[in-house]
C-alpha cells in the first residue's frame, strides 16, 4: 500500500498469525494457537524446513517489528515423513521445475523459493501420516517421468535422474517429543497445602503497579474468609519485606519458574495474574489483569451453591 | 474512524457513492468496538457471566471448560438497519484462544448473528447466536518458539530504522556448507547475516555478508546454482537503484562475484531455468512503492515490468525483453516458479499488489506469453506472495495466494450502495486469500472461501506444508502490517 502512515498507529497490527489445518471435510480449522504458533508481530518471509534433521518441519519468520526473527521447533510427535533431495542430469543440476509424484499423496514441486522473499532446499518434504512406505516417481523437467521405486519413510533420500533408485538415504535422527511445562491445575501442584473453600492465588512482583492496586480487593476476600496467596517474583529472602511494603496480610511464597512458565505467554508472563481455585483444589478459572476476582469468585459461589 | 484502506477501496471504486451512510456506520462501529473490547476484557479477567452491563441475560459464548482465556477479538462482519425497537442486527466474527482445567490449548471462533441495543450510553449484546462454532484443541503444542537459545537473533544494530524496511522480508534457508545442516541467511535492513547451522538447533555468531549504502535496504536473498558446481550461490536484491549483487559459493564461503541488472524497485527474486537450458536464470519483481502512487488501488497499471535475466552459467547474464506489450506494467511482490500447466513450459506466476496477477509461460526458444486470464488466475487483490502444492492429493500442482482479508472492508461492501460490478470487485480485493485447485482441463478453481483459507488477514509470506506430517497440506500465513502502540485496528 501507499507511502504516509503513522508509525504511532496500528495499521492492520497485532495480527495472529494463521495456521490452516484440514479436517476430513475438505474445510480447513484455524489451529495457529492450539498449535502454538501464536506470534503476533508483523511477519513477512517465512519458511518451513527441517532445522534439527529429525524428520519434521520447523519453522523461522522474519518480522517488521522486534523481535526480527524467530524460530519454532517442531517438538510433536508427528506422522512419518520422508525429505527427497533431487538431482537432475539432464538439465539444471537442482531440478527446479520438476514434480515428485508420490502414490496417494499427490505432487510435490521442486522449487528454489516459495512465498514471500524466502529461499529454499529444493528437497520436497512428504508427510506420510501412518505408511512406513510409498512407491515415488519423478517428473522431471524434460516431462520424462522415472520411477524411484518403494522408498520406506524415516530419511532423507537423494534421487540422481537415470538412477532409477535412490543413490544416497541418511536416516532421520531420533525425534524426541516434548512435554509442555507441568499446568498447575490443582492447589497441590502449586505446592501449597490444601484448603476448605476457594483458594486464590495472586503471581505478582513488587514493581508491577496493577498487582499493588488488587491488593485491597484480595483483602476484601481474604476478609470474608477466603483462603488468599500470593506468589512472587522474588528471592525467597526479600519475601518479608516485600509482605510488608505491599500490606499482603496472607499467605506469601516464591513463584518458581515452573509455575510461572506454565502461564507464559508470547510476550512473557502477564502480571497480574490471578488463579481461582475451587473448593475441592481445582483450577476454576485464570484470571488475567485486574479487578475481576470478585465477580468470578461471585461465579465460583452461584456454581457451588447449584450443585 | 473510517479505515484507510477500506476508504480507499472504496472510492477508488465508486467515487461518486454516497459516503456518508459508511462513514456513519462506521462511526456507529466505532461505539460498538467499545462494547466488543470490555467484553473481550471480562472474559480475559475469568467472568463467563456478563450481564447485565455487557449482554442481555443468557447471553454466554461456548467457553465451557476454558479456565484461562488468552486472546479475544469480536469484530462486526455486518451491521444491518435497527429495527423500531432500537435493536441492531450485527454480524459477528469473534475468536477466542484459552486453555482449559487440564492446560490444553483450545481455540473457540465463529462468525455468528448477534443484536446489539443501547443500554444508557452503551451498547450491549442483546442477542448472540453461535451455532456452528469451530472448536480446536491441542494437548500441547506443536511449536516452540526458541530462537533466542538457537542463536537466531540480529546483532545490535547502529544505523536506524530505514523507510522502505516495513515492507521487505528475505530469508534463505539451506545448507551452504555441505555440513548436513541447514544455514540461515536474514536480512535486517542494509545488513545481509549467515547463520552457520550447528548441531542441536544452534547457530554460530552471524557472519555479516554485506552492507547496502545510504538509504538502501536489502530485500531479498535467492540462492541457487548459478554456476553448475554443485552448491547454492546466492543473489541479494537492493530496494534500490543499485545492482543485484551475486556471491559465489566456494567451498561453504559465499565470495562477490559481480552483479546483474543496473537495479530498479527490487522486491524479490526467483531462480529459476526458465527456458529449460540447464542453466539458472533470475527473475527479478519490482515495487515501485517509494516514488510513485499506483493508477488505482484496484487495477494499478503503473507499476515496473519483471526482468527476466537468461544466465549463461558464470555469473554473467542476457536480459530476455519478449515481445512489446507481453510483459505487465504491474506492482510486483514476489512470484513463483513452475511447470503450472504441465506442458513443459516454464510458467513464473508473478503476485502484483494492486490489481491482477499474472503468469508468463516460457518456451526453450525464448518466447513468452501471459495466460493467467485463460487459466482463470487473475485473482484481482492486494497480491503479496503464493506457494504450490498438491492440496486436493490428485497429482496436480495447486496454488494457494496470499491477498489482504480485512473485516472493514468486508462490513463496509456488506451494505454498501454500490453497483454489483463494484460490490464483486471490492468484495473481491477485501476477501483474503485464494486456494486455486488445478482442474483437469488445464485451469484453476477457486475454493479459498469454500475451503475457510481466505481469512489470513494483511498476508505475507504463505506456505502450503505438511507440518504435521498426516499426509495433508497445512496453510501458514505470516501476516501483519504495522502493529503500533495505539492497537485501535484499521
Amino acid at each position: 500500500m501507499g507511502g504516509g502512515y503513522d508509525p504511532n498507529e496500528s495499521f492492520s497490527g497485532y495480527e495472529p498469525k494463521k495456521l490452516f489445518h484440514e479436517t476430513p471435510s475438505g474445510r480447513f480449522e484455524e489451529t495457529s494457537f492450539v498449535e502454538g504458533w501464536d506470534s503476533r508481530l508483523d511477519g513477512r518471509s517465512l519458511v518451513t524446513a527441517d532445522l534439527d534433521g529429525d524428520g519434521d518441519l520447523d519453522l523461522v519468520m522474519t518480522n517488521r517489528n522486534r523481535p526480527q526473527l524467530q524460530l519454532w521447533e517442531n517438538v510433536a510427535k508427528n506422522g512419518h515423513a520422508l525429505e527427497l533431495s533431487l538431482q537432475a542430469t539432464k538439465g539444471h543440476r537442482e531440478a527446479d521445475g520438476a514434480v515428485v509424484l508420490v502414490e496417494g499423496l499427490g505432487a510435490f514441486p521442486v522449487v528454489l523459493v516459495r512465498g514471500y522473499a524466502s529461499a529454499v532446499d529444493p528437497a520436497v518434504h512428504v508427510g506420510l501420516g501412518e505408511r512406513t512406505k510409498v512407491q515415488v516417481r519423478v517428473r522431471w523437467r524434460s516431462g520424462a517421468e522415472e520411477s524411484f521405486g518403494v522408498l520406506e519413510a524415516g530419511a532423507r533420500v537423494t534421487l540422481v535422474e537415470g538412477q532409477g533408485a535412490p543413490s544416497r538415504r541418511m536416516a532421520f535422527a531420533a525425534n524426541r517429543p516434548k512435554a509442555p511445562p507441568p499446568w498447575p491445575n490443582t492447589v497441590a501442584g502449586l505446592g501449597l497445602s490444601p484448603a476448605k473453600g476457594p483458594t486464590v492465588v495472586q503471581l505478582f512482583m513488587q514493581s508491577c503497579k496493577s498487582c499493588r492496586d488488587e491488593v485491597p480487593a484480595l483483602a476484601a476476600v481474604s476478609q470474608r474468609g477466603v483462603r488468599v496467596v500470593s506468589l512472587g517474583l522474588h528471592e525467597e529472602a526479600e519475601l518479608a519485606e516485600v509482605k510488608k511494603a505491599l500490606g499482603l496480610a496472607w499467605e506469601v511464597w516464591p513463584l518458581t519458574e515452573r509455575v510461572a512458565g506454565a502461564f507464559e505467554g508470547p510476550a512473557g508472563l502477564i502480571l497480574p495474574t490471578v488463579l481461582v481455585y475451587d473448593s475441592a483444589g481445582r483450577l476454576f478459572r485464570v484470571v488475567a489483569g485486574a479487578g475481576s476476582v470478585e465477580k468470578v469468585l461471585a461465579e465460583l459461589e452461584a456454581k457451588d451453591a447449584g450443585r | 474512524m473510517l479505515t484507510p484502506l477500506a476508504l480507499t477501496l472504496f472510492l477508488a471504486a465508486s467515487p461518486s457513492a454516497a459516503l456518508d451512510a459508511v462513514e456513519k456506520q462506521e462511526a456507529l462501529n466505532d461505539e460498538l468496538e467499545v462494547a466488543f473490547n470490555d467484553l473481550c476484557g471480562a472474559l480475559k479477567g475469568g467472568r463467563r457471566v456478563l450481564s447485565p452491563e455487557l449482554t442481555a441475560e443468557g447471553v454466554a459464548f461456548p467457553l465451557d471448560g476454558v479456565v484461562e482465556l488468552s486472546a479475544c477479538s469480536i469484530r462486526a462482519l455486518e451491521i444491518g438497519a435497527a429495527s423500531k425497537s432500537g435493536e441492531l442486527p450485527v454480524k459477528l466474527l469473534w475468536d477466542l484462544d484459552g486453555r482449559d482445567a487440564g492446560g490444553r490449548r483450545v481455540s473457540v471462533r465463529g462468525e455468528s448473528p448477534a443484536a446489539m441495543v443501547k443500554a444508557g450510553k452503551r451498547w450491549i449484546v442483546s442477542r448472540f447466536e453461535p451455532s456452528g462454532f469451530e472448536k480446536v484443541e491441542r494437548d500441547a503444542p506443536r511449536f516452540v518458539e526458541r530462537a533466542e537459545a538457537a542463536g537466531l537473533v540480529f546483532p545490535p544494530r547502529t544505523q536506524g530504522k530505514r523507510p522502505a524496511e516495513f515492507l521487505t522480508g528475505g530469508l534463505t534457508v539451506r545448507d551452504l556448507d555441505a555440513d548436513g545442516l541447514p544455514d540461515v541467511i536474514a536480512l535486517d535492513g542494509p545488513l545481509a547475516w549467515l547463520y552457520r547451522g550447528r548441531p542441536g538447533l544452534t547457530f554460530a555468531t552471524p557472519e555479516l555478508l554485506a552492507t547496502a549504502p545510504g538509504e538502501n535496504v536489502f530485500s531479498d536473498a535467492a540462492t541457487g546454482d548459478f554456476d553448475g558446481d554443485g552448491d547454492p550461490d546466492l543473489a541479494l536484491t537492493t530496494y534500490r537503484n543499485l545492482p543485484v549483487r551475486l556471491f559465489r559459493n566456494d567451498g561453504g564461503k559465499l565470495v562477490e562475484q559481480g552483479t546483474l541488472s543496473k537495479g530498479g524497485h527490487h522486491q524479490s527474486a526467483v531462480p529459476s531455468d526458465l527456458d529449460g537450458d540447464g542453466k539458472l536464470d533470475l527473475v527479478i519483481l519490482n515495487y515501485p512503492l517509494v516514488n510513485r502512487i499506483p493508477t488505482t488501488y484496484l487495477m494499478a497499471d503503473n507499476g515496473e515490468v519483471p526482468e527476466l535475466w537468461l544466465g549463461n552459467g558464470d555469473f554473467t547474464f542476457r536480459r530476455l525483453v519478449p515481445k512489446p506489450g507481453v510483459l505487465q506494467k504491474h506492482w510486483s511482490f514476489a512470484a513463483l516458479a513452475a511447470d503450472f500447466l504441465r506442458d513443459g513450459r516454464m510458467g513464473l506466476y508473478v503476485v502484483n499488489d494492486y490489481g491482477v496477477k499474472d503468469l508468463y509461460l516460457v518456451s526453450k526458444d525464448g518466447g513468452v506469453e501471459e495466460r493467467a486470464e485463460k487459466v482463470g488466475l487473475k485473482d484481482p487483490g492486494p497480491g503479496m506472495s503464493a506457494d504450490l502444492g498438491d492440496v486436493d492429493r490428485d497429482g496436480t500442482l495447486d496454488l494457494y495466494v496470499s491477498n489482504m482479508f480485512s473485516k472493514a472492508g468486508t462490513r463496509i461492501m456488506a451494505h454498501a450502495a454500490v453497483d454489483p460490478a463494484t460490490r464483486a470487485l471490492v468484495g473481491k480485493h477485501v476477501r483474503g486469500n485464494s486456494m486455486f485447485l488445478a482442474q483437469a482441463d488445464g485451469g484453476f478453481q477457486e475454493v479459498g472461501e469454500a475451503r475457510n483459507v481466505n481469512r489470513g488477514l494483511w498476508s505475507f509470506g504463505s506456505l502450503l506444508s505438511d507440518v504435521d506430517d498426516d499426509g495433508r497440506l497445512e496453510v501458514l500465513v505470516a501476516n501483519g502490517f504495522i502493529s503500533a502502540p495505539n492497537r485501535h485496528d484499521h
